[in-house]
């Protein structure tokens, strides 16, 4: 009794269809095998093309980076020159605002760091009207919203 | 040459435009990634350049030699000198020095003190890694999983392949070798799978990592007895975050690189603190090296083939040795014994449960339902606390240091000092980040694939500046470079 035995054909069939269709020339790939090569070329010029470009943004927003790493460099007249260079061009950068990006981002995340639970408090909690004495308002009143926003109390009046 | 830094962007340049322009030319393309993974790691120190090719050529030979004989008492004498050689030269490596200062106590402590022949002995980087991935080669040729390689270029490449050549992931041998022989072949998801997972790895490492090391855990740890309990819970909460991310940072990285490079690496991590006992926090941690562990030590231990209490021992003993694996320290140890421990006793009691209250056949009432999500939520939270409880021992210096830290937990009265929102929102993120669907990733590597050309290269671009713009200054190493 011969066994059936399962076979994933995912890939197979395509390679029977292109037997009977070999390209003629010099070397005999099948049409799934230039496919395949084609969309290797492709994806390999997408990400040449998109690490040059990713290339080009760190040299325009982090100038400041690139002279910080040309300093490590030894002494020698190329150094010097490469030196000089990325030192003009931070100043561009700097003069056109580019470096600005870099340093506001910096700023940003140094507030957030020094930022205290009080203040994250404040802007969590809701916004309570601020009431004062001599409003007309009881000085009761305002013991009795305190208790009740620290929830010590409960909140009887209904509002 | 660590990842994120400039050296390592130029690097890759050369190695992705050359690599593929030698796509043709299948040897050629190999020797110039075994050449660039030799580059790469004589970036730290040539000398040790010469100890991974020693290395590899053994193991090449040792797998030829395994592939030669069709006896299997030759076979078996084969594969055990191979292991002893791989593991010998990690043993000296790695715990010469600890086990002359342990002997050297222990005869002290005796009244036998002696002069022992202590060395200043350098670790190689990377060493636990690619030792592993030798003895993987040469047990799956042994078992007949893997055909000994008659390329020894194949075999050099296998083992020292730059992505995990230092902090893995471990490859195995039946995965990578397979990969080689065929046409590289880099397609539109591999592009963005590769470019998510390189940029999240950063995000990881550079942003959460690094700020939860330098702002939290390093000073916490540094002396836990001058802080109280709530600088103590969320550092120790922190340590859990940023070996998580500093670590499946390593591996995204790495992952991502290969995947450029036309190569397939399965995935290290899924999720870890998500899991709702110690056996699934093992399916989900650093896998390579679970998995590992489990084919290369437990099943040969005997596994669960024997009694229950041969089982235990086998667990135990895996994650003892797993737990050594890490470091060359008592803590280490003790780590890895209290996860062998936990792993046994949690068996137990699951077996136990079992048998007293077995499942209810078709019992998918209401009350069902909300009871497994309960024991869901209560397993996950005590999985979590009792992984992070062993933490303490890991990231301390010394049991000393691992002790205060825990009696601190008695102190509420010292006021917070590191505590702040900006870290707890770093933790907070973290954390509910494992609570995200599990293909996230791939949904949003799914997006990159099918962004225009013109747009990948701004959006990889504005990535990396902003990781950079975000990240604390200064490049700091992975943890995982240690072991």
């Amino acid at each position: 009794m011969n066994a059936i035995t399962p076979i994933d054909m995912e890939g197979v069939v395509e390679r029977f269809d292109d037997l009977g269709e070999l390209d003629e020339g010099w070397e005999a790939l099948s049409r799934a095998d230039l496919r395949q090569e084609e969309e290797t070329r492709v994806s390999v010029v997408r990400v040449r093309r998109a690490l040059w470009v990713t290339v080009a943004i760190l040299f325009l927003l982090n100038s400041a980076g690139l002279v910080q790493l040309v300093q490590g460099l030894s002494i020698g007249p190329v150094q010097d020159t490469v030196i000089v260079m990325s030192e003009t061009w931070n100043a561009e950068m700097e003069r056109h605002g580019v470096t600005q990006i870099l340093s506001d981002i910096r700023a940003r995340v140094q507030e957030l760091m020094d930022r205290s639970w009080d203040e994250v408090s404040r802007e969590v909690a809701p916004q309570v009207p601020e009431l004062r004495l001599g409003d007309g308002v009881d000085l009761q009143i305002d013991e009795d919203r305190a208790a009740v926003l620290r929830s010590t109390v409960s909140d009887k009046s209904g509002s | 040459m660590l990842f994120p830094t400039f050296e390592f962007g130029v690097f890759f340049l050369i190695v992705f435009a050359v690599s593929w322009e030698l796509r043709r030319t299948a040897d050629l393309r190999k020797l110039f990634l075994l050449a660039s993974s030799y580059v790469f790691y004589g970036w730290w120190d040539w000398r040790f350049v010469a100890l991974i090719a020693a290395s590899s050529f053994a193991n090449y030979v040792f797998g030829r030699a395994l592939g030669a004989s069709q006896r299997d008492w030759l076979r078996r004498f084969v594969v055990g000198i191979a292991v002893i050689a791989n593991l010998s030269v990690l043993g000296f490596f790695k715990y010469y020095g600890f086990f002359l200062e342990s002997l050297d106590e222990a005869l002290l402590l005796l009244g036998l003190e002696r002069d022992l022949p202590f060395l200043q002995v350098i670790l190689p980087v990377g060493i636990s890694f690619f030792t592993f991935q030798g003895i993987s080669y040469v047990v799956d040729v042994y078992r007949r999983e893997v055909a000994a390689e008659r390329s020894a270029l194949d075999v050099f490449l296998y083992i020292s392949f730059f992505p995990q050549l230092v902090a893995g992931p471990i490859v195995r041998a039946a995965h990578f070798l397979p990969q080689l022989e065929e046409k590289p072949h880099l397609t539109r998801a591999m592009v963005g799978l590769g470019v998510t997972l390189i940029l999240s790895g950063l995000v990881k490492k550079m942003v959460i990592a690094n700020y939860l090391a330098t702002e939290l855990v390093d000073p916490v740890f540094f002396d836990p007895a001058a802080l109280g309990a709530v600088d103590l819970l969320i550092g120790v909460y922190g340590y859990a975050i940023q070996i998580y991310c500093d670590f499946s940072g390593y591996s995204d990285i790495a992952i991502g690189i290969a995947a450029l490079l036309g190569y397939r690496f399965n995935a290290n991590f899924n999720q870890p603190y998500r899991s709702a006992s110690f056996q699934e926090f093992w399916r989900r941690w650093h896998i390579s090296l679970s998995t590992w562990l489990r084919d290369y030590l437990y099943i040969p231990l005997g596994g669960s083939r024997g009694s229950s209490w041969r089982t235990y021992l086998n667990l135990f003993l895996t994650m003892f040795l797993g737990g050594l694996w890490h470091g060359a320290a008592w803590t280490f140890v003790f780590w890895g014994t209290f996860h062998g421990a936990a792993l046994g006793i949690e068996r137990y009691v699951k077996r136990r449960i079992a048998a007293l209250a077995p499942p209810i056949e078709g019992g998918a009432g209401v009350v069902s339902r909300a009871s497994d999500a309960a024991s869901w939520v209560i397993g996950v939270f005590t999985t979590f606390h009792l992984v992070c409880f062993a933490w303490i021992f890991f990231r301390a210096e010394s049991f000393g240091i691992a002790f205060d830290y825990v009696l601190g937990f008695a102190n509420w009265s010292t006021p917070v000092q590191y505590a702040t929102p900006f870290l707890a929102f770093l933790i907070a993120g973290a954390l509910a980040f494992h609570f995200t669907p599990p293909s996230l990733g791939r949904w949003i590597g799914d997006g990159v694939k099918w962004l225009p050309s013109p747009a990948l290269g701004p959006v990889f671009g504005a990535g990396l500046f902003i990781i950079w713009a975000v990240a604390p200054e200064g490049v700091a190493p992975f943890i995982y470079f240690q072991f």
